[in-house]
């Protein structure tokens, strides 16, 4: 593993014009990529995740209030401050691709599936459609898809073959990262274990890295080097998959930890009472305390900086270190 | 010992497929012999892949859909024989159904008021006052509240979660003795799936209903049964007590299920899971002996020829494989 940042995420912030005021999706995001690994991003629905994706991969709605902050990839520079042709030249699906949530169902159904996983190379790249077809049959192979899939339509496919092909088209260009939000939420759980192997076989064959939105941490943790904790807009943990998973040191991890119904061992799962805050007014202070069930005077008050804890491992809670993890 | 419920004998659904109008050119055999037990006040999972029929399954069990042959007893009396209206009308209103998508099963114009007075009419409540009364009891039970609050708004304006609270009020409001939970909580966020179940455990404490729990998700079934169903291609393969089943599962598939379920734990990136091949078969035409055969590791020469019973390994641990016993002991690698 170099261990030169792939990408670099500092103060990153993304918010959303409504009638109601700014939901403010993203709200100051900082973290560090390197080549190779890959870093899960875990959260509940409306915490920002897939917001974060969009604001990295720079494709963003049209109501847009506030996108700042600096994204920093490989040697291409600062996403956020470059314009729009570059972005697409040097950026999207040659450096950084996306698999979107739910995109085994937005395949063209009157378009090939071959043809489709072609498109990009024949438009970006200049291919020929010989030599698109070329790369576009071995690409299917790294994913293991048969050949005769080239020339089905996608309703002749199940949803592993489709979720498969979605994922060829995300590696056709070779970037370097790939982003995949929620991969298998619509899969079976057999498929989904099947499209996990897939993922890891691939990131060992290419040294890709991964950015992989989910808010299931069992599944997080079949690909996660590094882990972000995700809540309300702001990362609230962050560190190592083993001491995010073994060394859980903010309330909300311990708990969404806690949520996870065990099948190798024995513990009644819990749930964490209450819901995510609404984001155009989000709660002073720390923003979980209203579900923290440590909340303190100060946390209704100030707002907890990420603090390193040692090794990397980052964490923003008032009373780090005192809350205890017995597993 | 909690009075049974529920039986299922043998019971078949296939559906015909058809070319043209009326020419049948074979049948999606969805449900094909299906024999199982529930009790008052339980939950049975019923655990399998898409298209295992666990759906169908649940559906018939309360009437909508009719068997081809077997029988379903409900509360002593085979449903097939309710003809009367009445009849027909008190069996509908003792037995209910959640579906598993909050976001397409409830009426997008109707207010969460109206979502729950519609059953109320239907069993010819005609009171206003008495509807009023049940239906913020049943909010009540599901915890939307304030009541008046939720009861005025439309479902486009709640969370996931709150939709199928919703859901869960309409399956309770009159009270029924047997309700078909059909993947309740897989399309809701993972920390507010536990809630929901803790819910409904929690209702058929208070309320002692009985669930059939249908889901792909093994490990939400070991927490929320009693008994569990493995079903693979219409049939039942493993068939028990939640906890004797997950601890010493015997079926090949069982163990599949489980192995392909990960717990969080770091080690697990530096792994491969072990899978087996392939996809279920087609219920129009599936393979002869036992249908895992062409993807179980274990498969012998028998197992294409000959159809395994489901056998009782003791303590009404039921198993349908060849080679039950000798399975056993080597629990999988989920050590």
């Amino acid at each position: 593993m170099k261990m030169t940042a792939l990408l670099s995420v500092s103060g990153l912030h993304l918010y959303y014009r409504t009638s109601r005021g700014p939901v403010r999706a993203v709200d100051g995001v900082s973290l560090e990529l390197k080549e190779g690994e890959t870093l899960a991003v875990v959260g509940e629905s409306g915490s920002g995740k897939s917001s974060m994706a969009y604001a990295i991969i720079r494709v963003l709605p049209r109501n847009v209030q506030r996108y700042c902050g600096s994204v920093v990839f490989d040697d291409a520079g600062d996403i956020v401050s470059m314009d729009e042709e570059s972005v697409r030249r040097k950026v999207r699906w040659k450096g950084i691709s996306m698999v979107f949530q739910g995109a085994m169902n937005s395949l063209n159904p009157v378009v090939k599936v071959g043809e489709q996983i072609m498109e990009p190379l024949i438009i970006h790249l200049g291919y020929t459609k010989e030599g698109a077809r070329g790369e576009a049959a071995r690409a299917m192979v790294d994913v293991g898809l048969p050949d005769y899939v080239m020339d089905r339509y996608p309703h002749e496919l199940s949803g592993g073959m489709k979720q498969r092909a979605v994922i060829s088209m995300a590696l056709v260009m070779k970037p370097k990262l790939v982003i995949l939000d929620e991969p298998t939420s619509a899969l079976d759980v057999m498929t989904q274990a099947n499209i996990m192997n897939l993922l890891k076989r691939l990131k060992r064959q290419y040294g890709l890295s991964y950015i992989f939105i989910t808010h299931d941490l069992a599944l997080a943790s079949e690909l996660a080097d590094i882990v972000a904790i995700m809540y309300a807009g702001k990362i609230v943990e962050l560190g190592s998959a083993e001491d995010v998973y073994l060394r859980p040191a903010h309330p909300y991890t311990q708990k969404l930890l806690r949520s996870v119904p065990l099948l190798r061992e024995d513990r009644e799962p819990e749930f964490i009472p209450g819901a995510p805050p609404d984001l155009v007014d989000p709660p002073p202070g720390c923003r979980f305390h209203p579900r923290c069930p440590y909340a303190k005077e100060i946390c209704r008050r100030e707002e907890p900086e990420l603090k390193d804890m040692g090794g990397e491992h980052m964490v923003a809670c008032h009373f780090t270190g005192e809350l205890r993890w017995d597993g | 010992m909690a009075r049974e419920l529920l039986k299922v004998e043998d019971l078949k659904v296939w559906f015909p497929v058809r070319k043209g109008l009326f020419k049948s050119i074979g049948y999606v055999r969805a449900v094909d012999g299906v024999s199982l037990e529930l009790k008052e006040g339980e939950t049975l999972a019923v655990v399998g892949e898409s298209g295992s029929g666990k759906t169908t399954l649940g559906r018939t069990t309360i009437g909508l859909i009719k068997p081809t042959s077997g029988n379903v007893f409900f509360d002593g009396v085979d449903v097939a024989d309710l003809k009367a209206k009445e009849e027909l009308l008190d069996f509908r209103r003792r037995t209910a159904i959640i579906f598993q998508d909050p976001f397409s099963s409830l009426n997008p114009a109707f207010t969460v008021y109206r979502i729950l007075e519609e059953p109320l009419i239907v069993h010819g409540y005609k009171k206003r006052e008495k509807r009023n009364e049940m239906i913020s009891q049943a909010l009540k039970l599901v915890k939307l509240q304030p009541v008046d609050l939720f009861a005025r708004k439309y479902p486009h304006m709640l969370s996931g979660g709150q939709r199928q609270r919703v859901a869960i009020a309409r399956s309770l409001i009159l009270e029924p003795k047997y309700i078909v939970a059909d993947e309740p909580v897989s399309m809701l966020d993972a920390s507010v799936r536990v809630e929901i179940l803790y819910l409904m455990r929690e209702l058929q404490e208070r309320l002692g209903v009985s669930f059939l729990y249908i889901t792909h998700d093994i490990a939400t079934a070991k927490y929320f049964s009693e008994h569990i169903a493995i079903m693979y291609a219409g049939k039942i393969v493993e068939l028990g007590r939640t906890k004797e089943v997950l601890k010493n599962p015997m079926h090949p598939y069982t163990r599949a299920l489980m192995e392909a379920l990960p717990d969080p734990d770091p080690r697990n990136r530096f792994r491969l899971m072990k899978i087996v091949k392939g996809e279920p078969p087609s219920l129009l035409d599936p393979p002869p002996g036992c249908r895992f055969h062409p993807r179980c590791p274990y498969a012998k020469e028998i197992c294409r020829r000959e159809e395994p019973e489901l056998k009782d390994m003791g303590g009404e641990h039921m198993v349908a494989c060849h080679f039950t016993g000798e399975l056993r002991g080597g629990a999988d690698g989920l050590g």
